[in-house]
């Protein structure tokens, strides 16, 4: 059987058309039923340009990136501390196991809403869900990776007496860089889809409080403008920030491999 | 040979979950001296080697060391694959005393020069690898070098190359050298004095002095003493 090799050329191509093919449909439903159901493609542009005029976009945006990213971070910096101890001490990365499946197993919703009732309504609950759910993916991204640094180097090193700022920045920091990217790619993700979600049912502002807002005017269009949004956001992220950081982090992987 | 001991087991015995792997080894390695330890795998030989630089703390008995500059050919390469050849060797090096010249100087006594130094370890074969991994050790200038069959994965010619290499080295800067292997026409080759091990609890089971120089070393010399070790080895 004849192998099939996509060049990177012709992977856009395909990519390019799979877009394409899904604006066309959206085009045709949008055709078929009314806009208050399913505004085009063109409407939903539209509303965003009104949006950005009108200031809608920005500060609701703005609003939640930064809760985004104080819970992002939170969750992350509390995760790789963890880590940090549980790479010291085993029975601690087993202490913290079940605390990790108890989290996984918890759906976002139960969580906002048990995050309510605590706090009420308001800008920490999105921070805090946030926070709490990507905890389990840094977590148990980093302390695999941590567990899986080669002994052996860490032997070399501690032969050769190589200081420990040495072995954390020449031998850990490098070992760790696969596990931590994919779990930034991982969480990054589901932290716009999560921190919407807070937002729509326990805050009284940024994103998914607008979509509220445009759900009980029936704008469906400015659903689908922050649904457009949101996912050019995700798709920013991935370009500008995650991809850059895996090219920056694997460079030798590619380096080695042109010299083949 | 100088007079100067660089390390020095006295009565060394090793437990490892109550299995005992080494009982009660003495011995001393000396400046310019090669000391071969010669036995079966698993006996217990790279034991030996974890001790000397305190990978392993030993359960009984004492080892002295007059060197902080020790270097160790592991039996794998250990290389970092994130790091360049030139910077493998570099990152184990004494910065204060040491430049990159150096690092490249190290790699050019084993046989490694031009942009191949530049290059990561993932598009080298195991014999670079492994002479990447001397170079490392050599950088330094360490008065102890402990090796752990070095040279086992490499082919006939390179294997000879790098044993002569070895031997200059030995001769101009009095290392000593603690060399594991179980191939006793190497152990010939290299070594002031084999020890031959016995198969359990890491025993010296004879001592084999070969004051002959290395150059003078022919075939019918190997010959001789391969029949003599083979027999001791053998129980004989």
């Amino acid at each position: 059987m004849k192998a099939s090799t996509i060049t990177n050329k012709s992977g856009w191509r395909i990519q390019i058309g799979t877009v394409l093919l899904l604006l066309l449909i959206w085009q045709g439903l949008s055709m078929y039923f009314s806009a208050l159901l399913i505004p085009s493609p063109v409407e939903t542009l539209f509303a965003v340009f009104h949006m950005i005029k009108s200031g809608e976009l920005f500060g609701p945006l703005l609003l939640s990136g930064g809760r985004m990213l104080i819970g992002f971070f939170t969750g992350m910096g509390i995760a790789i501390t963890c880590d940090v101890l549980a790479g010291y001490f085993s029975w601690f990365y087993e202490a913290f196991r079940p605390v990790v499946s108890l989290i996984l197993g918890i759906p976002p919703i139960i969580l906002v809403v048990l995050a309510m009732v605590w706090f009420g309504t308001g800008g920490m609950i999105p921070i805090l869900v946030i926070a709490v759910l990507v905890f389990p993916t840094f977590f148990l991204n980093t302390a695999n990776g941590w567990r899986a640094i080669d002994r052996q180097l860490l032997e070399m090193a501690a032969v050769y007496r190589c200081s420990k700022f040495i072995v954390l920045r020449q031998i850990i920091l490098p070992s760790l860089a696969v596990p931590v990217i994919t779990a930034i790619s991982l969480a990054a993700g589901s932290t716009i889809r999560i921190g919407v979600m807070a937002e729509l049912l326990g805050s009284d502002s940024g994103i998914g409080a607008s979509l509220v807002l445009a759900r009980i005017n029936i704008n469906t269009d400015k659903v689908f403008a922050w649904t457009l949004v949101s996912i050019v956001l995700i798709f920013l992220i991935e370009r500008f920030v995650i991809e850059p950081m895996k090219k920056s982090a694997f460079k030798w992987q590619k380096k080695a491999m042109e010299n083949i | 040979m100088h007079d100067k001991t660089w390390i020095a087991f006295d009565s060394v015995s090793f437990q490892y979950e109550h299995i005992q792997i080494v009982e009660n080894l003495s011995f001393c390695l000396k400046a310019g001296e090669v000391i071969v330890l010669f036995g079966p795998s698993g006996c217990g030989k790279t034991t030996i080697l974890n001790l000397c630089v305190n990978l392993l703390q030993a359960t009984k008995g004492t080892i002295i060391q007059n060197t902080k500059e020790i270097g160790y050919v592991f039996q794998e390469p250990r290389l970092l694959p994130w790091k360049t050849v030139v910077e493998n060797v570099e990152l184990v090096m004494d910065k204060k005393q040491r430049d990159r010249k150096d690092a490249v100087k190290a790699l050019q006594q084993v046989g490694l020069s031009g942009q191949i130094i530049h290059q990561y370890p993932q598009v080298l074969s195991g014999g670079m690898k492994q002479r990447v991994s001397i170079a490392r050790a050599l950088v330094n200038e360490p008065q102890v070098i402990l090796m752990d069959e070095p040279f086992s994965a490499l082919d006939m010619k390179l294997k000879q190359d790098l044993q002569r290499d070895l031997i200059e080295i030995i001769q101009k800067r009095q290392v000593g050298i603690l060399y594991v292997t179980h191939d006793a026409t190497e152990a010939i080759r290299l070594a002031d004095r084999i020890f031959i091990l016995e198969e359990e609890k890491c025993r010296i089971r004879q001592e084999l002095l070969l004051d002959t120089k290395h150059i003078c070393r022919t075939q019918a010399f190997v010959d001789e003493k391969y029949d003599k070790i083979y027999q001791s080895f053998m129980g004989g």
